[in-house]
């Protein structure tokens, strides 16, 4: 029976991936206008799904989903005006670092607000499932939880493909000087792909918790960080679709590894296996498998 | 070492004494055969052959973009040329990366000045010894006895080459903060301090006036006596080519325009044209420019 | 180009102002007998506080010291790959860990004394460390950053994991050597371990290999043409940053007498040591010291001031707010003072060693002037 060595382990990581493939999209912009890796990328996900289950049970779902969206959208915003400007122009070593350091700040916050029970409980969206699909039941939601990611990662992807402002935010990217001579404002790019990146973490952290009922403070950087880069080195940390589907290969590759390799034997096979694809990509394709530029 | 001993320094070997003769000897201190370098789609050097005989002061020149770093990254090892060869004192040495060839006495300074910025001018001497200290990484990280007294010598060594000089005054000034005329000599200094043979200067003069060139000029004059130096520089002060040189390479477009004494050269009609006449395109040498950040894995 | 060909009168060297070493500002420089003795009480001092602190108040303080020392080591370990090599490491959890179980399973499985314990967990930390640096030769900058980053999770998720390296979720027991078991005598075994380390790590910096890895930091071309091999020092200082967290990792074990694979993660573990090298101060090892006490001590005494001004949530959660408190001061360190606590604790080194107390000395540390760019 391959239901559960290929089947559920697809299904999962297809839904899986496409959260990763989010959070690699704000990765990618952000290095597009900041030149930086963001390690605090994993946190504007736990932010996300903290806002969400906290104020679940007081307002209604939309809203308490818009307000997780919203406070990882802040604190992408926050991130920029308070820690990334004034460090413009200092070595990218320097960056990265003060990027890892709003993480643990934001790690500490999260401990404290549920110092004691350090798991928490997230049910699921929607319930029932949709259909079956080879010998698995694929359950609605999480139908709803990737239409959701897909359709905003299609949104960026045209976004930044097509229209004015979008294409505005590459050319930062590529010609700093001569976009400020086109009148483009640098620091503006800067508040848009931050506040962006922030608000796709927030997405994906709401969402994607209901998956495994549960959530951990900081599952953002334990779980999905080092994915979701590897997602974004898939596609050569420029390219936008690159990334997303680089997230679906990484879901892939964990949850098929999660299925298959008994932890007996091997405890971990995720990591390793996303260990592998992060160097074998680096060493072998530096510029990325699925990346349109170099 | 030479500096510290004091003993009587035998005289370089004389230029062209006026009959306009060039004296090869048997194993020349380079010899750069046929080296023909392509970046992509630019062909930066194509069959340019050098040779440098003992205590010369060789001047490469040629205008902007015209390959003269190009064709100094390949003597150093920092590029790999996809023809052609390099000689020191006679060994192949095309094969050795640039840690190695220094260590062999290759001593080279940089267009865009070569220093370790943060630190100061006293350890940046200390570093360019690295390939003399006598003692090994792990000793020294652990501390042996024997390195402390080898650390004091490297460092009088370092001071000593400072006072010659004249730069002894600015020992624990961090390199960062002097004016670039000064960082041209400090960067003569570290290269003299990495014990060279051959030193290869690129654009030692670059803003620097007139009489500053003069100065310089008289000083590499003496530097090669007092360290029995053989010299190749670029330089776009002809004044002070003609003046120090013994013999002058001209490149113009990646290719030898012509070689010769400097007198000669200086009257060629294509070198003439070369340098009056319009000038290698601008984005020939920001390619280069470019491709020299790429640094050492290039 | 009106010159002719003329060779100058041999022999004459320029003779621009000379000035010789001997005569240069700050040589002659001597602290009177009561400057001396000022310095001497400014050791001796903080030697008897530090004594007298863990005289009086037993184990939870002594072990509390412990842990410093255990931080510091790990911390410049760290700064030897950031701040000396300019390579980053988000993976440190795993070379704190990996010396920590080695240490423990030669201790516990192998019947060996503390100290073989101790030297296999350096030698250890070493290769796991070089093994990195190669990949760090291929893969550079921040996407070697990523690397280490999932390097971490695989010795979280697999490696402490594996029931026969770590006896899997039981713990591996690492006991104390004997004589040495109450913590205030394993405070002493640490305060060596410190002491050791930052005897090496001066005289790294003060030789030829320290001097390799700042120039490789700066510009490898300018290392190559110094005649550094730049593959080899870059390994180098990977194979003495695994070696310090190798010791950092033997000294954390036996201080816990059981490690277990959550003992080592990436947000109390990488980040934490890497936000003390930097408050402390890269490339300021008197600093990093410093911050390492300050971090546990004010863990240790936060609940009670908490408790003292009748704030609930910090003295029952103060691990957390030192955390992101520390976090705050990191941030502020990288924008307004890149040398961190190092701007105050390298003067007064400078000072205890005999100069002229001044604060400005040499150039900034990773923040200003280009220090450790890496680039993708």
């Amino acid at each position: 029976m391959l239901a559960f060595e290929v089947a559920r382990p697809v299904v999962l990581g297809v839904v899986q991936g496409a959260g990763v493939g989010l959070m690699a999209i704000g990765l990618v912009l952000i290095y597009k206008s900041s030149r930086v890796f963001n390690f605090a990328a994993g946190e504007f996900a736990t932010v996300g799904a903290f806002g969400f289950y906290l104020t679940k049970s007081h307002v209604p779902f939309l809203v308490a989903a818009l307000i997780g969206v919203l406070a990882a959208l802040g604190t992408g915003l926050l991130t920029e005006r308070l820690v990334i400007r004034p460090l413009a122009n200092r070595p990218r070593v320097t960056l990265l670092v003060a990027t890892a350091a709003v993480a643990i700040f934001v790690i500490a916050f999260q401990f404290l607000a549920g110092a004691q029970g350090k798991l928490f409980g997230a049910k699921a969206l929607v319930s029932g499932n949709a259909f079956r699909l080879v010998g698995v039941f694929v359950s609605w939601q999480e139908i709803v939880i990737v239409v959701v990611l897909a359709a905003s990662g299609a949104a960026l992807a045209w976004f930044f493909g097509r229209t004015d402002l979008g294409l505005a935010t590459l050319a930062t990217s590529q010609e700093p000087t001569a976009a400020r001579l086109m009148g483009i404002r640098l620091n503006r790019v800067a508040m848009l792909t931050w506040g962006l990146a922030g608000a796709l973490g927030g997405v994906a952290g709401v969402l994607l918790p209901p998956l495994t009922q549960n959530f951990t403070p900081a599952f953002g950087t334990t779980d999905l960080l080092i994915p979701a880069f590897t997602a974004a080195v898939l596609g050569g940390m420029t390219s936008v679709p690159g990334a997303f589907v680089g997230g679906l290969v990484l879901g892939l590759v964990q949850n098929l590894t999660q299925f298959n390799v008994s932890s007996n034997r091997l405890p971990g096979a995720p990591s390793v296996a996303v260990l592998v694809v992060l160097v074998a990509v680096l060493v072998v394709r530096p510029t990325g498998i699925l990346g349109r530029e170099a | 070492m030479p500096v510290l001993d004091g003993a009587d320094r035998r005289a370089p070997a004389p230029g062209p004494d006026g009959d306009g003769a060039r004296r090869p000897t048997a194993v020349p201190v380079l010899r750069a055969d046929d080296v023909s370098i392509r970046f992509g789609g630019l062909q930066a050097l194509t069959d340019v052959s050098v040779r440098v005989e003992e205590f010369e002061i060789v001047g490469l020149i040629g205008p902007n973009g015209a390959g003269k770093t190009t064709i100094f990254n390949c003597i150093t090892g920092f590029y790999r040329p996809q023809r052609g060869r390099i000689l020191f004192k006679g060994e192949d040495v095309s094969d050795l990366p640039p840690h190695e060839r220094s260590a062999l006495g290759m001593g080279r300074t940089f267009q865009n000045v070569g220093l370790v910025k943060t630190e100061t001018v006293i350890d940046n001497m200390l570093t360019a010894q690295h390939a003399a200290v006598e003692y090994g990484a792990v000793a020294g990280t652990l501390g042996s006895p024997p390195t402390f007294g080898a650390e004091r010598r490297l460092r009088r060594q370092g001071e000593a080459i400072l006072e010659l000089l004249g730069l002894a005054r600015l020992r624990d000034d961090p390199v960062a903060g002097l004016p670039y005329g000064t960082l041209k000599r400090v960067e003569i200094a570290t290269a003299l301090a990495t014990d060279p043979d051959l030193l290869l200067l690129d654009e030692p003069g670059s803003g620097m006036g007139p009489e500053e060139a003069d100065r310089l000029g008289d000083e590499l004059l003496a530097l090669r006596r007092e360290f029995d130096l053989t010299i190749v520089m670029i330089e776009h002060h002809v004044p002070l080519v003609v003046r120090v040189c013994d013999y002058v390479y001209v490149l113009n477009f990646g290719q030898l325009l012509t070689e010769g004494l400097p007198g000669e050269v200086q009257r060629h009609p294509e070198v003439v044209a070369a340098y009056l006449g319009d000038e290698a395109p601008e984005a020939e040498e920001a390619a280069e420019r470019a491709l020299e950040e790429r640094g050492v894995e290039a | 180009m009106a010159r002719t060909l003329e060779r100058p009168s041999a022999g004459g060297t320029p003779s621009p102002p000379r000035t010789t070493v001997s005569e240069l500002p700050g040589r002659g420089f001597q602290p009177t007998p009561a400057g001396w003795a000022a310095r001497a009480a400014a050791v001796l001092a903080p030697l008897m506080v530090g004594v007298w602190y863990v005289r009086s108040n037993a184990p939870v303080r002594s072990d509390a010291l412990a842990t410093a020392a255990v931080i510091a080591i790990g911390a410049l370990s760290l700064n030897v790959l950031v701040g000396y090599t300019g390579q980053i490491s988000l993976g440190h959890q795993a070379f704190i860990g990996i010396g920590a179980f080695t240490s423990a399973y030669i201790i516990s499985e192998s019947h060996q004394p503390f100290l073989v314990g101790v030297v296999v967990a350096l030698l250890v930390g070493a290769v796991q460390a070089v093994v990195l640096g190669l990949i760090a030769l291929r893969v550079r900058g921040l996407y070697f950053a990523l690397v280490t980053l999932a390097w971490g999770k695989v010795a979280e998720q697999c490696l402490f994991r594996l029931k026969s390296f770590t006896r899997g979720g039981a713990g591996a027991e690492a006991p104390r050597p004997s004589g040495f078991t109450t913590d205030k005598a394993y405070l002493v075994v640490c305060l060596v371990g410190l002491a050791l380390i930052l005897l090496v790590d001066w005289r790294l910096v003060a030789t030829k290999a320290g001097r390799a890895m700042q120039a490789l930091r700066e510009s490898p071309q300018v290392a190559a043409n110094y005649g550094v091999d730049v593959k080899g020092y870059t390994l180098y200082a990977f194979a003495v940053a695994g070696a310090y967290a190798g010791v950092a990792g033997a000294l954390f074990a036996s201080r816990r007498l059981t490690v277990q694979s959550g003992d080592f993660d990436f947000a109390g573990i990488a980040l934490t040591y890497l936000i003390v090298t930097v408050v402390g101060g890269l490339r300021r090892r008197g600093g990093i010291v410093a911050f390492s006490l300050l971090y546990v001590l004010g863990g240790e005494y936060l609940p009670d001031l908490a408790r003292a001004i009748g704030v609930r949530t910090i003295e029952v959660n103060a691990g957390y707010y030192i955390q992101a408190l520390s976090a705050v001061l990191a941030i502020l360190t990288l924008i307004f003072q890149p040398d961190g606590l190092g701007t105050i604790t390298a003067p007064v080194g400078r000072w205890l060693r005999g100069e002229r107390f001044q604060l400005a000395h040499g150039g900034g540390a990773l923040g200003r002037g280009g220090g450790g760019d890496a680039r993708p």
